[in-house]
Order: structure tokens, then C-alpha cells, then sequence
């Protein structure tokens, strides 16, 4: 680790959220622990609906957990009132999934950037209007889009004026949840290049949810993954995705479209195994009904978070995973070639 | 194969305080029956915008030109009651931001039935059933109690395929599908695109698919289009995407996609600003100020030049013989299945 002194930015102490409807509880965050240090940015993956949205709202303090506790900056703020909780509010910024959330209708373009300063008092009109021109500019956003309203905005062009908004007030963490997924793969390359300029000059660090594992490979130190509420698998993101030790994390790995020596990789008839296996509780492993590895034990217990190798992993198999992955991964590789010989192309 | 759909030159301004904005510049396309492309490009060239114009639901600051022939009618010279009839049941279309599309207070059952009700293609009783169905269909788990559910209840992948399911259960034709699966997971994904792909099988039914993943256009789509400022700048078969493009602006958009075997360091990108789709167009190639195979002939709109079956560029290149720079990431035979290291 790059720092000796690892400052902490904030901390979540086995969080649980359940949410109450009327047709039941759905838990969404399910003891969930994790620590984001200062320079080691965290990337967030995992399943549709797994609860990465709920953590980066307990994360932002706008929601509360149902038991645990949430710390930032050493500060255990689970329970601070409203009025105390502006400060700490500050240092974590958060750029969303929708721009058009994030986003005010009647401000134009550059009031959009320039409200947070307005909001804390920092600076008079000239100067927030100008930090806001710089911040455009910085995101690759052209002038004349100044005095525009969102809405005439495309969808991405939406997205760099959230992302310049919420660097307006130099925040220490920055929160991203799929923040470039509405870009075209350019513009990506362009914002993904400037965070990660952002991320040392202003030494900032980021919480990044994305379904893109290769963008949170770049961006990230750390990656957890997560599945029905739980992280499954929490480590260094170089050795994750090169060596992914729980099952689900291959199984991500293995299903990214991606272009081939050969052209792309073929579309499989994955045979709804995964939806399926998505109905509500089950016991033991949540992950068993779709697991190639799961066993008697992983139907009866469910497997807690525990170091294996070089990160932590919740799988009673995570050793054996370790060794077939390359194993199943290479026998894949073959099965595909010969599939795209026999279509002839 | 007969065309399904075929749009001819579309141009879509927009009147703003700011000036006329042309978002759609003269856009030409055709789906086969049962075919699906799908549509690539710039943020703001103008996608979404096309694609609400074929659903006729642009609002009134928009000025549209040009024909689009489905099952042998322009669609924009139906009535809006003619066009009512046909949408949501022979053409539908997933949302590029679901949030903005769903009404916060009915429920999702409510409104996913909608479609069969306000078109009597069921009884509530069937509608119902069909809903708990797609629900399924998409990954839904606990259908029956999601059901009841409203909007904020649903995390944003979940919203994204009761999307899809809402466009799929009327059995379309023609299904626009802008982004669907950005919000999803890469396994849920996979099932997603599969499913579109057994609903083609099934029914015939055609698509378009927007989408800014270059790799799921190549697994979905017969043939791709890649817009650029309003305009399609190059239009070329699947399976040619790698091997054989030829316009230098889909050659930076493949080199500046993001690999999970990739080197971790600053991506390749397309250098300059994007066209100001405010007030008069630039002359030439409107890519020429980014371009770096720029010639002099640029300073002219280029010609659109045929180079096979199915694949036309509009580019001066092909045009006065010169290949263009074609090194790239993709010239790096280690790569796995998944992008995998092996
Ligand atoms: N306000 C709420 N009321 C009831 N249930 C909710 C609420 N918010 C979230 N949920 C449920 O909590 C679970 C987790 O949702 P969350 O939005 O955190 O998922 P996610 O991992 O962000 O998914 P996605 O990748 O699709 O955005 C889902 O089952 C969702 O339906
Ligand atoms: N209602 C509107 N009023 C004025 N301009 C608009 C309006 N809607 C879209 N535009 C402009 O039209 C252009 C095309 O936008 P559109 O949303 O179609 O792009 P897109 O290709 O779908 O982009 P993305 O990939 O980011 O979704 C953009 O310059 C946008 O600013
Ligand atoms: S614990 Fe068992 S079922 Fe769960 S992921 Fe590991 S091997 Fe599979
Ligand atoms: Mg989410
Ligand atoms: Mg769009």
C-alpha cells in the first residue's frame, strides 16, 4: 500500500437496511462493512438490484441504516442531527445515475454548476460564474452551452454538467453511481482520463459503482463486489479480475461483451439460470442455486465474509474456485472458438 | 427481405433561445423484417432524438422533415390519432431514462398493463397475467409482489427491464430500444439480450438498438450505424466492425473503449469539440476539425462511397484512394473469451 498512514474518509460498521412495504421487507444492504481510505479509490460491481444504490445513499448520510453505523472522517455520524451533519455532508459529493435528478430544470447550464458554491456562500455572482465556465470547460463541455437549460441537453452532455457541479466544491470523496454509462465511449475516455487527472491533482478519492468492470479496473484500487445485498468478494481490483476468486465474480468477468482476436464474443443462451435462481430467500449461500461449485455445505450454511490469499471472500469454496477458474475459464475460451468455426463465421 | 422500416433523409431542428439546433441532419436507414441494427455514436448526434421522431413524441420546439415508411406508411404524416393506434402496440420503445417515462404514482402492474388495456388486446384479467409474465421474462423475482410496487421502490436496472417489459407485451412489430441495458449488470444483460433475441426469433419482430457498447451492438445487430453531428457517418454489416471500418471517427471510437485486460493508464480519446449544433453547420466534412487524416478535399462535404454490400462511408478517403490509420488496441491477439487474460 502506497501510504503508510492510512487516513480514514469513511467507514460503514455491518449495515443492515430494510426497507418496509406494504407487501413486506425487502433487505437491501445486508451486514455490509467496508472502509474507504484516502487515495485507494473503491469500485462497487455486482448485481442488478444487489443494493449498490442503497449503500451510496447510507454512504451520503440521506438515508439511515436500519442497525449499524456509519462513520466518515472518524466521526461516528449514524445518529448526528440534521444541522450537524452539513460539514461532513460537504466532503462527499455525489454524481448520479440520472443527470436530470441531480440536475435543477429552471437553472441554466452554468447556475447548475455554480449553485453548490451559492448554497455554501462561497465567492460572489462573477466568481461562481467563472469557476463555473472553468469546471465546464473542464469536462469537455462547450461554452455555448452555458446558458442552456438540462433539458436541452443530450443525455450525456446532462452527465458532464452533474459531474462539474459536483466538483465545484473541491469535495474530498467523490460518489459515482454508473456516472459515464450514458456516454458515447470517447466522451468517456475523456471524463475517466479527467477524474483520474482530478483524482491527483486535487487528491481526490472515489467511490465508483459501475456495471463496467474495465472502467472500475482503471479508476479503482479496491473493488467489492456484491450479490443480494452482501459483498461476495473485496480486494485489490488488479488481482481481482486477473485471479476472481468467488464464483458470481467469474461469472461477471466472464459475461462482459468484449471484442476478440476473432471479432466479439457470441451472445450465450444462458438459459435463464440466473433469473431463476433470483427468487427471494433462500438459505446457505444466496449464490448456491446457480453456483457450478456449490456443495451440501454451501446449501445448509451461508458463507461469511473471510481473508483468502489477498482479499476477503464470502464462498465456502473460494480455495477450489481459485484453481478451476483457469481451469473452466481456458475450456470456455476453446468451446467458443470451435462455436464460431462451426457457424463459419 | 423487405425493409420493415426505412427512414428517409429525417431532419429534426429544435427552436431554442439560443438559436435552431440541428440535432438530426439528414438520416437515412432501413431495417429488414425481423432484422435488428443498431444505432452507435457521438453523445448529442442526435440518436434519441431520431428515435422520438419516429414515435412522434417530440415536443412542439421541434421541427421534422422527411419520411419515415413502417408497413408501408409515413409515419409523420399520420394523424395523432392513427399514430396513437400503432404505439405501444405495433411500435414500441425503451427509454433511454426510464424515471422520466414512468408516472411515480401507479404502480408497476398498473402500468404495465396500459398498453394491452388502452389497445382492448386483453381483458384486465389476461392483462394481468401477461404482466406477471414479461415480468418474469426480464429477471423480475417475486413478480406477483413487485406487481404492487411503485416506481421508487425499484433499483434502476429493475426500472430499465419493466421498461422493456412494458414495450414488449403488446407484441410489436418494431421495438426502438434506446440504451436498454446500460443499467443492468453484464449477466442480466446477457439474459436481456438473449430474450430480444428469442422475441425476434419468435415473432419477427424488428429492432433497433441504440446503444454506446460497441460490443453488444456487434453480438445484437445485423448491421450497425455510427452517427456522428446528426448524421450517419458510416453504416456497415456486424461482423465487419472490427475488421473492416472505415471512417477515422469509428476508428477512435473503438480505441478509446476501456479493456478489463487493458493497460491502466489514460485512454485514447477523440481529440476537439464536438459540432455546435447551434445555428448554421460547418462546410465540409463536419468531423474534418477532429480528424487527424484530414486532407484538404475535407474542406467539401465528402461523398458517401459504397465499399461492399451493405457498407457505405461518407468520408473523402476511400474516395481519393488513401487507407487510413487503422493501428489500434485491437491489433493484440492475447485476449481471451471475455477479454480475459489466458
Ligand atoms: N425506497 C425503497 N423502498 C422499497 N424497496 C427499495 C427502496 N429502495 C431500494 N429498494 C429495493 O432494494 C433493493 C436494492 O436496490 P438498489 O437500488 O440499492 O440496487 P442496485 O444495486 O443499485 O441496483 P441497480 O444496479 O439495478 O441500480 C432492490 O430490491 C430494490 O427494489
Ligand atoms: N428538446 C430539445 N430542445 C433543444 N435541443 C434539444 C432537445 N432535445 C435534444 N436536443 C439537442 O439535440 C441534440 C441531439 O440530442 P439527442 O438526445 O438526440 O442525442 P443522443 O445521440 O441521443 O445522445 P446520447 O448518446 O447522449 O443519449 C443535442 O445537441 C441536444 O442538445
Ligand atoms: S459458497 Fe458455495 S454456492 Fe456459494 S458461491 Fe461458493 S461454492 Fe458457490
Ligand atoms: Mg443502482
Ligand atoms: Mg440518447
Amino acid at each position: 500500500m502506497a501510504r503508510l498512514t492510512s487516513q480514514r474518509l469513511a467507514q460503514l460498521e455491518h449495515v443492515y437496511k430494510t426497507f418496509s412495504t406494504q407487501r413486506g421487507e425487502v433487505r437491501a444492504c445486508d451486514d455490509v462493512s467496508l472502509v474507504v481510505t484516502k487515495g485507494q479509490s473503491l469500485g462497487v460491481v455486482g448485481e442488478s438490484g444487489s443494493g449498490k444504490s442503497t449503500l451510496v445513499r447510507i454512504l451520503l448520510m440521506l438515508i439511515p441504516p436500519t442497525s449499524g453505523r456509519v462513520w466518515v472522517h472518524g466521526t461516528d455520524v449514524t445518529h448526528l442531527p440534521e444541522r450537524r451533519l452539513k460539514p461532513y455532508r460537504r466532503q462527499i459529493q455525489f454524481v448520479a445515475q440520472d443527470p436530470l435528478s441531480a440536475l435543477v430544470p429552471n437553472l441554466t447550464v452554468a447556475e447548475n454548476i455554480a449553485e453548490p458554491l451559492w448554497i455554501h456562500r462561497i465567492g460572489d455572482k462573477s466568481s461562481r460564474r467563472e469557476t463555473a465556465l472553468a469546471l465546464m470547460e473542464k469536462v469537455g463541455l462547450t461554452l455555448a452551452l452555458g446558458n442552456s437549460f438540462p433539458s436541452e441537453l443530450s443525455g450525456g452532455q446532462q452527465q458532464r454538467v452533474a459531474i462539474a457541479r459536483a466538483l465545484a466544491l473541491m469535495p474530498e470523496l467523490i460518489v459515482l453511481d454508473e456516472a459515464v454509462s450514458s456516454l458515447d465511449v470517447s466522451i468517456q475516455a475523456q471524463i475517466l482520463n479527467l477524474l483520474q487527472t482530478l483524482k491527483e491533482d486535487m487528491e481526490l478519492t472515489y467511490v465508483f459503482i459501475s456495471h463496467n468492470l474495465a472502467v472500475i479496473r482503471l479508476m479503482c484500487e479496491q473493488t467489492a463486489v456484491m450479490y443480494k445485498g452482501r459483498i461476495i468478494e473485496w480486494g485489490e481490483s488488479e488481482t481481482l479480475f486477473a485471479t476472481p476468486l468467488h464464483p458470481y465474480t467469474r461469472e461477471l468477468i466472464d459475461a462482459i461483451p468484449a471484442f476478440t482476436a476473432q471479432g466479439v464474443t457470441p451472445l450465450r443462451a444462458v438459459g435463464r439460470k440466473t433469473f431463476e435462481a433470483s427468487g427471494s430467500t433462500v438459505t446457505g449461500c444466496p449464490y448456491h442455486p446457480r453456483c457450478p461449485l456449490a456443495s451440501e455445505v454451501c446449501r445448509r450454511d451461508r458463507p461469511s465474509l473471510r481473508p483468502v490469499g489477498d482479499r476477503q471472500v464470502a464462498c465456502h469454496h473460494a480455495d477450489v474456485a481459485h484453481v478451476s477458474c483457469a481451469v473452466s475459464r481456458r475450456r470456455g475460451h476453446e468451446k467458443r472458438l470451435v462455436e464460431k468455426g462451426g457457424n463459419g463465421g | 427481405m423487405s425493409a420493415v422500416l426505412r427512414i428517409d433523409d429525417l431532419r429534426v431542428q429544435f427552436r431554442s433561445d439560443q438559436g435552431l439546433v440541428h440535432a438530426v441532419n439528414g438520416l437515412n436507414l432501413e431495417l429488414p423484417a425481423g432484422g435488428a441494427i443498431a444505432i452507435v455514436g457521438e453523445s448529442g448526434s442526435g440518436k434519441s432524438t431520431a428515435m422520438t421522431a419516429l414515435m412522434r413524441l417530440l415536443p412542439r420546439t421541434a421541427r421534422v422533415s422527411g419520411r419515415i415508411w413502417f408497413d408501408g406508411q409515413d409515419l409523420l404524416a399520420l394523424s395523432e390519432r392513427q399514430m396513437r393506434k400503432l404505439r405501444g402496440h405495433q411500435v414500441s420503445m425503451v427509454f433511454q431514462n426510464p424515471m422520466a417515462y414512468l408516472n411515480p404514482t401507479k404502480t408497476i402492474g398498473q402500468q404495465l398493463m396500459e398498453p394491452l388495456l388502452y389497445h382492448h388486446l386483453a381483458t384486465p384479467r389476461q392483462a394481468r397475467w401477461r404482466a406477471l409474465e414479461f415480468l418474469e421474462r426480464v429477471g423480475i423475482a417475486d413478480a406477483e409482489s413487485r406487481f404492487k410496487g411503485y416506481p421508487f421502490e425499484f433499483s434502476g436496472g429493475m426500472l430499465q427491464r419493466v421498461m422493456i417489459a412494458m414495450a414488449l407485451m403488446a407484441g410489436p412489430k418494431l421495438l426502438i430500444a434506446d440504451e436498454p441495458t446500460t443499467a443492468l449488470d453484464v449477466t442480466v444483460q446477457a439474459e436481456i439480450l438473449a430474450l430480444l433475441k428469442e422475441l425476434q426469433a419468435e415473432h419477427g419482430m424488428g429492432m433497433i438498438l441504440v446503444t454506446h457498447d460497441l460490443a453488444v451492438a456487434a453480438q445484437m445487430a445485423d448491421e450497425i450505424y455510427v452517427m456522428y453531428a446528426g448524421l450517419v457517418v458510416e453504416h456497415l454489416p456486424a461482423g465487419s466492425l472490427m475488421s473492416a471500418h472505415a471512417h477515422p471517427y469509428l476508428h477512435g471510437l473503438l480505441r478509446s473503449i476501456p479493456r478489463i485486460d487493458g493497460p491502466r493508464e489514460k485512454l485514447p480519446f477523440i481529440a476537439g469539440n464536438p459540432v455546435n449544433p447551434v445555428g448554421a453547420l460547418p462546410q465540409g466534412c463536419l468531423f474534418a476539425s477532429r480528424c487527424s487524416q484530414r486532407r484538404p478535399e475535407c474542406n467539401q462535404r465528402p461523398p458517401t462511397v459504397r465499399l461492399d454490400n451493405n457498407h457505405e462511408v461518407v468520408c473523402w478517403l476511400p474516395d481519393i484512394g488513401v487507407e487510413g490509420d487503422k493501428s489500434g488496441p485491437f491489433d493484440v491477439p492475447t485476449v481471451g473469451p471475455a477479454g480475459t487474460r489466458l
